[in-house]
């Protein structure tokens, strides 16, 4: 069992729903976001690249990788980042001592330290009953939604995509709608030269 | 707030690529606004579970803004708060769709941006001094002073704006029921109209009902080899239905993007037209000269589809009709549809229904009536736009033109999808008319695979006229109601002058009673000088914004979300969705139409609204219609969705399919109009026989060859966000993060030129105003188009406001906000 994710980048025009929906399900303190839009163009969100006319400008969305090979499971002291049998790289806050070890391992850029008490912005929790508490001193990141998957669910950010973008699924299942498409479409990795062997592909 | 506070924190901010890495707005927390929320970051229990007992449900309804998408939501309610916001699974789930405005109602809802008790002013108006005060003493004083203003003035001294925002069915015809009943002067939104009045022309939408469109079913996209998506970034404005698009893409369909602006969907365009702005209804004329240059009409269409075959008399500009020449009088001449065509084959004329073989070329006397064919009228009118000429016009090579020209004869079908870019000048009317003829001279109508813009028509089903929704009155009224219009360009002018269409009317108090005209209507520094001719302002709101910064009496409305209602009548979606109601009321906030009967009985218009809000319900249901669509309220409500599309008709999803006639008055395509009407009528003189037939005209202000383009050589477009829906979602914290600031997109030659770079402070002006903001450096804009995107409200900017630059300029006949229509310079300003 390897869960994973798949983005087309062909057609992910950077909505930024994914974003919203981790934020609201997760109930992400102010200034957390465990998903992110990344423009592929110029310098700053939803711009191009290039000489008027001849412009690019495309998108994806980047939140942790949930890596085969995990630098930051294998930096941590405390054994808080694990990598779950099913292949989700989950961070146990219980015993996360915010050392920042893995923040610096990582090379993605997609785990954030909390630091002081968590500000939210309404005095109730939104979204998951059940999502991971936020703490103080503690680092968190996008777990898949675990605590949707432990109950049969799927991830926040695949309850709508505007572009139909995303896939998820088994890709040990050579019969999951993810392995098929892996089968038969182009893709890369972020930073493959860092070989980590991520769990999400970026579909071209 | 707190402007100062929000203003050094965003000050801080540097720009950082992507997003919310950002570190603004940090720490401060909330933003406390007057008559809102004063919360400091709050503080939350764990969200664990700590108790046995949730309450926790799911309730549907239908989303709720001027976007006018209509999105199905699902909506998770806790403990009596709406915590999750979602897409509901439409009976066909290819509709589900939302976007971040919809899935941050909660934001909405307990944000800091909410109005939560009455108000009246306490300093200035626009110095953000208020006091609170109770409903009663809010309600007694705003019926007492419409009652001073009622005897000195008369009724039409009321002004009343009720328009989009909050997009509810029971609680906006509240208000108009209201406003019917007060005989107010109606300030009208003159917006998109071009666009709407366009599809009505040329297609048969029902323009004058605003935004009604017509068009073949949004699934039929995939029938389309080819779309032109022109003047329009749906990746902002409407993202719930980008999927489709880019599903057909995937299964081959080709691309054509006609805009200024570089957007995403230009990104993947196998044709990509970087036209001047403004000049789209010229390109569109050009192409139709390429057509006739290369062949290729679909002279079969012309003639049975299009109004290309009729006879236009000279004198009167009418179609010449049977009755015209001794046939029998029609039983209503406005739509007699008995026209007489020339019969090549005969050599005379004969009854259009008649005829087989209809001339579309020549100049005939028939019975003494000198007439000519529409189509001729035409090709006479294409003469004055060579293609040359309008390679030049458009800024883009001749063989751009003869490319599009070329899909359109050899490549259909084909689709387009036109938006406001091409509405949003003075000049909108050609813009966004032209475009049709191409579709009819080459065929492209009628037929799957050929839509031409979006339909959307739910509202046919519902009853409104005892809602004051339709002109006509109330049916349960004697009176014979006669309201004034004055549409939003006019509107200062008649504040100030206490003069329209020639006639005295003094405006002594405004009911703004949804939408935001003061942060989104154009030439706003002329309006608030006007508001001092005002003697009461009046807003009801869900949120505060900078019409309520002007205002005198504050009425808080609950949110759509905290009670029952029908929503939109127009959907983008081919659903009639039943709003249910997700969570209590909140604060002490009414609903509108408690606001509305509250206002009526304080003015002695009680009789009218002896229905409770259920009932006012009810009565929107109470249509054949209806019941046969929806059933009873019950059954919607267990429906949820309900598809009005008629797919059981043969080609169901074709507009116009199967030979059906089109919805204009001629049941045919209009590239010539019988009669010319602007939307507004104050004395103006347009100039009938140009506008009748399809024209186009440089815009009054963004064009280079205006004098003013010498001291202000950058054009003004005003980019729709995807993370606000006008000035709706302005005050969302979380979407700040995302997106924190007004900015200048600028292309780099731009820019260089005036030494500004990424993240310099810089001031957008012209002789009307002028607003400070951050620069972006974007290479996808065209040079000597700068963006500013829209909907921040006034404390927002560093300084001035985006509105402050634009103008209340039309042109005689299409009566239109001109946002884009606007040049200014830009300037860096030294920090």
């Amino acid at each position: 069992m390897r869960y994973a994710m798949a983005i087309d980048t062909n057609r992910c025009f950077g909505c930024q729903n994914c974003a919203v929906l981790c934020k609201s399900a997760n109930n992400l303190p102010r200034n957390v976001w465990w998903n992110k839009v990344v423009t592929v163009g110029g310098d700053e969100m939803d711009t191009a690249t290039g000489t008027y006319p001849n412009n690019t400008l495309s998108y994806y969305t980047k939140a942790c990788q949930h890596c085969e090979q995990a630098l930051c499971v294998a930096v941590c002291p405390t054994g808080a980042s694990i990598k779950r049998e099913d292949g989700i790289v989950w961070v146990d806050n219980e015993v996360c001592i915010g050392c920042k070890a893995c923040i610096e391992a990582c090379p993605y850029d997609v785990r954030t330290l909390i630091e002081g008490e968590p500000e939210y912005y309404f005095d109730f929790a939104t979204g998951d009953l059940d999502a991971e508490p936020h703490k103080n001193g503690t680092v968190e990141k996008c777990d898949f939604c675990a605590h949707r998957i432990d109950k049969g669910g799927t991830p926040a950010c695949m309850e709508i995509c505007n572009g139909r973008a995303r896939y998820f699924g088994d890709i040990d299942d050579p019969q999951s709608e993810i392995s098929k498409l892996l089968a038969s479409r182009d893709y890369y990795c972020l930073m493959e030269e860092e070989k980590t062997s991520p769990s999400v592909f970026m579909l071209t | 707030m707190s402007k100062d506070l929000q203003k050094n924190s965003l000050s801080r901010r540097t720009f950082v690529k992507g997003l919310a890495a950002t570190a603004c707005l940090t720490g401060a927390g909330a933003i406390a606004l007057p008559g809102c929320t004063n919360a400091t970051a709050p503080t939350q229990e764990a969200n664990q579970v700590t108790t046995a007992a949730i309450d926790e449900k799911e309730v549907t309804r239908g989303c709720s803004f001027g976007c006018m998408g209509g999105c199905y939501l699902k909506c998770k309610v806790r403990d009596g708060r709406l915590v999750h916001v979602t897409a509901a699974d439409c009976p066909d789930t290819r509709y589900n769709g939302v976007c971040v405005k919809s899935l941050s109602w909660p934001h909405n809802i307990y944000g800091p941006g909410r109005l939560q008790y009455p108000m009246r002013r306490a300093g200035e108006r626009g110095e953000g001094k208020w006091e609170q005060i109770t409903w009663d003493e809010a309600i007694d004083e705003i019926c007492a002073k419409v009652k001073d203003i009622w005897v000195q003035y008369g009724k039409t001294a009321i002004a009343s704006y009720a328009i989009s925002a909050s997009q509810t069915a029971v609680g906006l015809n509240a208000y108009h029921r209201l406003f019917s009943f007060m005989e107010t002067t109606r300030c009208g939104h003159s917006y998109d109209l071009a666009n709407a009045l366009a599809n009505y022309f040329a297609y048969g939408g029902a323009g004058s009902n605003f935004c009604f469109n017509a068009g073949n079913e949004v699934s039929d996209i995939f029938n389309a080899k080819w779309n032109v998506f022109w003047g329009i970034n749906m990746e902002l404005s409407i993202p719930q239905k980008v999927h489709w698009h880019l599903e057909a893409k995937d299964e081959g369909q080709k691309w054509i993007v006609i805009d200024s602006n570089f957007t995403f969907f230009a990104s993947k365009a196998d044709i990509y037209v970087p036209i001047r702005p403004a000049s789209d209804g010229a390109f569109a004329l050009g192409v139709c000269n390429a057509i006739l240059e290369k062949d290729g009409l679909d002279v079969e269409f012309l003639k049975a589809r299009t109004v290309a075959p009729l006879l236009v008399r000279n004198d009167t500009g009418m179609f010449l009709r049977q009755a015209d020449i001794g046939g029998p009088a029609p039983e209503d001449p406005t739509t007699d549809l008995n026209f007489v065509v020339w019969d090549e084959a005969a050599g005379t004329h004969g009854a259009i229904a008649e005829v087989a073989t209809p001339a579309l070329n020549g100049s005939f006397t028939i019975e003494g009536i000198e007439v000519r064919t529409a189509y001729d009228l035409l090709l006479e009118r294409l003469k004055e736009f060579p293609i040359s000429e309008v390679a030049n016009i458009c800024d883009v090579s001749e063989d751009l033109i003869y490319q599009v020209a070329d899909v359109f004869i050899n490549e259909g079908p084909v689709s387009i999808t036109a938006g406001m870019g091409l509405d949003h000048y003075t000049n909108g009317m050609p813009n966004c008319w032209n475009l049709y003829t191409i579709a009819m001279l080459t065929g492209n109508a009628g037929k799957p695979g050929c839509t031409l813009n979006y339909p959307n028509h739910t509202g046919a089903i519902y009853n409104t006229a005892y809602t004051g929704t339709t002109s006509a009155l109330a049916e349960d009224s004697n009176q014979e109601q006669i309201s004034i219009t004055v549409p939003a360009t006019k509107f200062t002018e008649t504040l100030e002058t206490g003069m329209y269409a020639g006639q005295p009317l003094d405006i002594k108090a405004w009911f703004i009673t949804s939408g935001n005209p003061m942060g989104i209507n154009t030439d706003r520094q002329a309006m608030i000088k006007a508001l001092d001719k005002l003697d009461l302002i009046v807003c009801a709101n869900i949120q505060t914004g900078d019409s309520i910064q002007y205002c005198d009496y504050v009425l808080p409305v609950s949110s759509a979300f905290e009670h029952e209602d029908l929503g939109n009548f127009i959907n983008q979606s081919p659903y009639a969705i039943y709003h249910n109601k997700v969570i209590d009321p909140l604060y002490d906030t009414k609903t509108d139409y408690e606001i509305a009967c509250m206002l009526a009985e304080g003015l002695g218009l009680g009789e009218h609204f002896t229905r409770t809000e259920s009932e006012h319900l009810d009565t929107f249901l109470d249509t054949d219609f209806a019941r046969l669509m929806v059933g009873t309220r019950e059954e919607f409500k267990a429906k949820g969705a309900v598809d009005l599309w008629p797919r059981q008709e043969e080609e169901g999803l074709v507009y116009g399919g199967g030979g059906r006639p089109f919805s204009t008055s001629t049941g045919r395509m209009q590239f010539y109009l019988e009669t010319t009407f602007p939307m507004n009528y104050y004395g103006q003189v347009w100039d009938t026989k140009k506008v009748a037939l399809n024209y186009w005209d440089p815009p009054l202000e963004a064009w280079h060859e205006n004098e003013l383009f010498a001291k202000y050589p950058l054009v003004v477009f005003q980019e729709a966000s995807r993370f606000r829906v006008h000035t709706m979602f302005a005050y969302v914290e979380s979407l700040r993060e995302l997106d924190p600031e007004p900015i200048c997109r600028m292309n780099p030659i731009d820019a260089d030129a005036r030494g500004i770079k990424a993240g310099d402070k810089v001031k957008v002006f012209n002789d009307r105003g002028y607003v400070i903001v951050r620069a972006v450096i974007d290479g996808g804009r065209r040079p000597g188009q700068i963006n500013v995107p829209r909907g921040w409200q006034h404390d927002q900017f560093i300084e001035g406001h985006l509105q402050d630059l634009t103008h209340s300029m039309t042109d005689d006949y299409m009566i239109n906000q001109a946002y884009y229509d606007v040049l200014a310079e830009v300037e860096k300003v030294e920090e």
